[in-house]
């Protein structure tokens, strides 16, 4: 009965488990960013950035191509974001991703990172 | 939850949406409001703690969009959400969690449920500094839109009709009665452009051909003084009367001199200042002449109940959020052509919007601009009143209340008063001949602050139309110092060019692709039933319909 006992008992976490769990540089940079404040002003800074230089409009006229090719009735929203999104990245202007990039090396040399 | 507008009718909820509502109720939403937080630009995300990451509890994800599950508050990401409602039954509907919307896990799409939103919103009017917030949430005050419809109604009419059919049949065209010359008078263009859309605004014209403007009694007349009333009263009478032969409209310029001293001059004038000097001079005379009426605030003289709207303004401080906001009267919107620039430099990189050689503006596109949020210059802080210090904040005009007759006014003249110089702009711009300003409304434009609600705003008004239809066009040619006016006139599906003495049929082509300096719309009904009274007789083939007289202009 015992012998069933352990050759029923779940497989030991591998060693791969563990690394995962090890946070990575980027994540530790996001937790102090947030922590800190800083991310949520850089989001509306970029949120801001993008209103102005029209990539916004861009993304809703787009949007609005796209429903009006597929119908109303047959988007939804995870259809748009799967659609919309490599096209909005593609085309940030990169005046505004150097003003980011900026700010946060910017943070990191001040958080001692 | 009034409906309205159908741009705003609340869509269906799904059906998962609706089993869950059956179910829960809005216990869900109730125990969501608490971590509801908003941010001063208008953002409401679910946030637990300040700062802990929200995670997919499935693959540790925090890059994709999370959604917080509504009956087990559980996140998963957006390639998880549909494990997690396979894994526990009934765990549909969940909050995306940075925007605080709903979502329906297997119709993997938004839904909107009226409820939801309103305790989001009530949250965050909770939250704001005060009731300073720009958003109130009091059932909609008991407005005088019923009055402004009734005076609306007066102004229109079935005398019209009786008035139009015993009208002088010398004429014996088929040109819309109404339709007159003006001889130029030296360099008054810019007065008889201004005077042919007065002409044929529908609540205005009502008013002085319907007698409603009593000339026979008027005081000052009895006493030899000027009236500029009885002045434009007798104008509407000559132009009406069915005469073609041009008119000169000699009596209403000096009554209007007399008015205006200081723009009393033989050199070109402004069309617009004329046009506000104008109404200034009607308001004027007819405050004196009768008793105010129900001291509401509102002014019953024939210009403002024809053409005064109300602007709202809001200002939002950046920091904390506080708005305030202000109502100021208008009688007609000023607004800067929109050149499709953006203040941001790289643009030569990535070109988003075509260069400015190839971007047209457009009515929309001003008007759009003329709402946009601006943020105040750092010279303008503004005194929060719950910061208690000078902050930076955001501007935001939209419209509280649209008038019979809207006047859009477009700022070609640029004067410089430092560098004494003025220049004229010659941009062209488009503009539709049908507009509806529902998206500029003080209840679009607040609405929007906040995402997709489905939430009533205070104002939102359930019978105000904001179709309007153009019913003259004011255009400009030439330059800042010697230009000239002309008036385009939309009557009866045809179009009239009226410049100066010289009136002809155009096509629609001709109007679009003139330069414009004033657009005049009307709302809908209004404008549709004024062309309705419009007589029209058979013309007899030989005879010239309107005659100018020679050497004018």
């Amino acid at each position: 009965m015992s012998l069933r006992n352990s050759v029923n008992r779940p497989p030991t976490p591998d060693a791969v488990e563990d690394q995962e769990k090890e946070p990575t540089l980027q994540e530790i940079i996001n937790i102090k960013m947030i922590e800190s404040g800083e991310k949520e002003k850089l989001m509306e800074l970029l949120r801001e950035r993008l209103v102005e230089c029209g990539w916004k409009d861009e993304m809703k006229a787009l949007c609005r191509a796209y429903i009006k090719k597929k119908g109303t009735n047959n988007v939804t929203v995870d259809d748009l974001v799967h659609v919309i999104t490599p096209k909005g990245r593609a085309s940030i202007p990169d005046s505004i991703k150097t003003e980011l990039l900026l700010r946060i090396r910017a943070f990191l040399a001040s958080a001692a990172l | 939850m009034m409906s309205r507008n159908s741009m705003y009718t609340n869509p269906k909820p799904c059906k998962h949406l609706a089993d869950y509502k059956l179910r829960h109720g809005l216990s869900g939403y109730n125990l969501l409001q608490e971590q509801i937080r908003t941010t001063p630009s208008g953002k409401s995300s679910v946030k637990n703690h300040q700062t802990e990451i929200p995670r997919c509890c499935f693959c540790n994800g925090y890059q994709k969009r999370l959604y917080l599950c509504l009956i087990c508050s559980s996140i998963s990401c957006s390639s998880h959400t549909l494990l997690h409602s396979q894994c526990e039954n009934g765990h549909d509907i969940a909050v995306d969690i940075e925007r605080s919307e709903l979502y329906c896990v297997l119709c993997c799409d938004q839904v909107y449920d009226p409820d939801f939103d309103k305790i989001v919103m009530l949250k965050h009017l909770m939250d704001l500094p005060r009731s300073g917030n720009g958003v109130d949430v009091s059932a909609g005050r008991r407005s005088s839109k019923r009055r402004r419809l009734c005076s609306a109604l007066e102004l229109d009419l079935k005398k019209t009709k009786q008035l139009v059919s015993m009208r002088d049949l010398r004429a014996k065209s088929c040109y819309p009665l109404g339709l007159r010359g003006l001889n130029n008078l030296g360099s008054t263009c810019f007065m008889n452009s201004v005077l042919q859309a007065l002409l044929h605004a529908p609540p205005f014209r009502n008013y002085f051909l319907t007698g409603q403007r009593n000339h026979e009694v008027c005081r000052k007349r009895s006493s030899d003084r000027l009236c500029l009333l009885c002045d434009i009263y007798v104008f509407f009478s000559a132009v009406f009367s069915g005469d073609r032969t041009p008119y000169s409209p000699a009596q209403l310029l000096y009554s209007w001199w007399q008015h205006s001293a200081n723009l009393a001059s033989y050199e070109q004038q402004d069309a617009h200042e004329f046009f506000i000097s104008m109404l200034d001079g009607i308001h004027e005379n007819g405050v004196k002449a009768r008793s105010p009426i129900k001291d509401t605030g509102e002014c019953h003289c024939v210009a403002h109940r024809v053409f005064s709207g109300q602007l709202r303004s809001d200002v939002t401080c950046m920091s904390c959020g506080y708005t305030s906001t202000t109502y100021d009267p208008f009688m007609d919107i000023s607004l800067n052509l929109d050149t499709g620039n953006c203040p941001s430099t790289d643009l030569a990189n990535k070109s988003l919007k075509p260069s400015d050689n190839t971007y047209v503006s457009t009515l929309l596109g001003c008007l759009d601009l003329f709402t946009k949020p601006e943020k105040l210059g750092s010279d303008q802080k503004f005194f929060c009143e719950n910061c208690q210090e000078r902050q930076d904040s955001v501007k935001q005009m939209s419209i509280k209340r649209l008038p019979l007759v809207l006047c859009l006014h477009i700022k070609r003249f640029e004067h410089f008063p430092v560098r004494r110089m003025s220049r004229k702009i010659d941009r062209y711009m488009q503009f539709p001949f049908c507009l509806d300003m529902n998206p500029y409304l003080s209840s679009s434009v607040v609405r929007n602050r906040f995402g997709n609600r489905m939430f009533a705003f205070e104002g939102d008004e359930l019978d105000t139309s904001t179709e309007f239809e153009i019913f003259a066009v004011v255009t400009h040619s030439g330059t800042l110092d010697s230009g000239h006016y002309v008036t385009y006139l939309h009557l009866k599906d045809q179009w009239y060019k009226c410049d100066d003495a010289w009136i002809t049929a155009v096509e629609e082509e001709v109007v679009r692709a003139s330069q414009c300096y004033m657009l005049f719309y009307a709302q809908k009904m209004l404008y549709y039933k004024a062309n309705e009274d419009l007589v029209c007789q058979p013309v007899s083939p030989r005879a010239d319909p309107f005659l100018p007289i020679a050497g004018c202009c």
